[in-house]
């Protein structure tokens, strides 16, 4: 989508709000930019292939690949630089997990061409030869940074981090996940060395956004939005983060009512989003870049209040 | 000054070789819902219906009726108790001292069952786990220990006891309903999912106990418990009672 078409549109957008509404839009692209980049995401799908079945219950009708993948499309057919990302718990949740073991889900997300996912401790249910074996049906990578995987089936099949590189922009994606103990029986994931999340996705993104110069930093996190206590969670790890510039979270299964906007370190905005489970939603954030040195770095983001729009 | 073609040529090729770096300048966000039907055209329905197809013939199998709704909640719920008490009850199969039964709250996956038919499909989404029943055999001191990780937890489905609780922590224990003094050295039966008492759902001290398979799915458990009665009416005891 070029720029004046976007303008344009969000002119229109801007004129369908109530009075009392702010445009927002209108100031989110009223900044100077160079390249877009339409970030779409899941969490937490839970094996959910179908709608929930239209039995009286609050989520009747809702989710679905079928509807999930027009909206995608629709959405692939507006902008040219799309990211779609999953943070993980893929698996279990309906009979087709049971009797399938997460086949139709890999497929699905290969047709769906998600660019990465992360994984979460459900995606264990069947062991790690189960999660292998899923896995050669998947043709987008795993990741994560905090789980060694040494000795273990899935060493060669999980990387710390990808690379995408679009139109110029580089974006560098890691993985976390969530401490395995208590969560996952052992048997089922033997061998898998937990390791601090914080600390390892601020290595892997100082890797990517200095060593290897990306421009927007992602991690697909499976850690959870907020605990009570102090768990480390994607709050957490966004305050002691340096070079994340969004998480997109899983877990917990929050259905975020907008990004959660907080700052990092070095006092910098971060963003964390996340949209419930059971593919009920997918959420949508779009990153306007401008050329322009790290060091003339502000912090200039715009938090538009969210549109719900029904595939 | 001598001129350098190669060192120019380098110098040229370096810069050209530099990326451009960009940085976000502003942002947007936005968030569907996803609801529709299914559009039998889609590469992707194309692909799921052969397993669609076969998971059906075993999933819309009606098993029994709901005569009103259950619903899954803390500190108790109807959910829970149905699924507890189906527990209890293959446990007693085996055991008929085994005193209660003790669910994970996260054990349940959905958030109600609707009044109406109940299929197999249903009774797979309330329980897709495929854990297994558990008899284990523990010290009064344990039990206490594990009412007291449930108050913390604001409740968990249980079934055969029930307790009070207050700032997390588990008081007047009853079992079948009459006043139950646990002593720390007596054993008690109790009957839960191999999930649970493998350590899992915070449960570590649940892992040192000998533990007696019974071979069971919870959720072939739930499957028996429903088809033998035909009809299932929400139990809305409160076994677990916070007071404020």
């Amino acid at each position: 989508m070029n720029r004046r078409r976007f303008i344009k549109q969000s002119a229109m957008g801007a004129a369908l709000v109530t009075a009392s509404q702010f445009p927002y839009e209108a100031l989110a692209t009223n900044t100077e930019w160079t390249r877009k980049l339409c970030i779409l995401h899941t969490n937490d799908v839970h094996s959910r292939l179908d709608p929930f079945p239209m039995d009286g219950s609050a989520n009747q009708g809702l989710g679905g690949v079928v509807a999930r993948e027009k909206l995608i499309r629709s959405i692939r057919e507006e902008e040219d630089q799309v990211l779609l990302l999953d943070a993980g718990d893929i698996f279990q949740g309906t009979p087709y997990f049971n009797f399938y073991k997460g086949e139709p889900e890999m497929k699905v997300m290969s047709m769906l061409r998600y660019d990465a996912a992360t994984i979460g401790n459900h995606d264990f249910d069947n062991g790690i030869d189960g999660l292998v074996k899923q896995m050669a049906h998947a043709d987008f990578p795993f990741v994560n940074c905090n789980y060694d995987f040494s000795g273990t089936p899935l060493e060669s099949l999980m990387q710390p981090y990808t690379i995408m590189k679009r139109k110029g922009l580089k974006i560098g994606i890691l993985g976390v996940g969530i401490a395995l103990n208590g969560l996952v029986p052992n048997h089922l994931c033997e061998n898998i060395v937990y390791h601090d999340p914080i600390v390892a996705a601020n290595e892997i993104a100082h890797f990517l956004a200095v060593k290897k110069k990306c421009d927007y930093v992602i991690c697909l996190s499976h850690l959870g939005f907020e605990y009570k206590d102090q768990k480390v969670s994607d709050k957490i790890l966004a305050k002691e983060s340096e070079y994340i510039n969004l998480i997109i979270g899983g877990h917990t299964h929050t259905l975020l009512e907008q990004v959660h906007i907080t700052k990092n370190v070095k006092n910098q905005d971060i963003f964390i989003n996340q949209v419930g489970w059971a593919g009920m939603h997918v959420g949508r954030i779009d990153i306007y870049f401008d050329n322009k040195n790290r060091s003339d770095y502000v912090s200039k983001m715009t938090a538009i209040p969210v549109k719900e729009t029904r595939a | 000054m001598k001129f350098y073609p190669h060192l120019l040529g380098f110098l040229f090729l370096w810069l050209t070789a530099c990326k451009t770096a960009y940085i976000p300048v502003s942002q947007h966000q936005e968030k569907y819902k996803i609801e529709s039907g299914i559009d039998s055209s889609s590469a992707i329905e194309r692909m799921l219906k052969p397993y669609r197809d076969s998971l059906s013939s075993r999933m819309n199998e009606v098993i029994g009726t709901a005569s009103d709704h259950f619903v899954k909640q803390k500190p108790s719920g109807s959910l829970g108790n149905l699924v507890s008490d189906a527990m209890l009850t293959a446990a007693r199969k085996t055991d008929p001292a085994c005193m209660g039964a003790v669910c994970n709250y996260g054990g349940i996956r959905i958030p109600q069952l609707s009044a109406g038919p109940v299929t197999v499909g249903r009774v797979f989404e309330m329980l897709p786990f495929d854990n297994e029943l558990v008899l284990l055999k523990l010290p009064g001191s344990t039990l206490r220990q594990w009412c007291k990780l449930m108050a913390k937890a604001e409740g968990w489905p249980i079934a055969g006891f029930s307790f009070n609780y207050r700032d997390s922590v588990a008081l007047s224990i009853r079992f079948d309903g009459q006043p139950f003094d646990i002593q720390d050295t007596a054993t008690y039966t109790i009957v839960t999912n191999d999930y649970i008492a493998n350590g899992g759902d915070q449960c570590s001290f649940l892992q040192p106990l000998s533990k007696i398979p019974l071979n069971i799915l919870v959720r072939d458990a739930m499957l028996n418990d429903i088809r033998k009665r035909k009809t299932i009416n929400p139990d809305l005891q409160e076994r677990i009672h916070k007071i404020p």
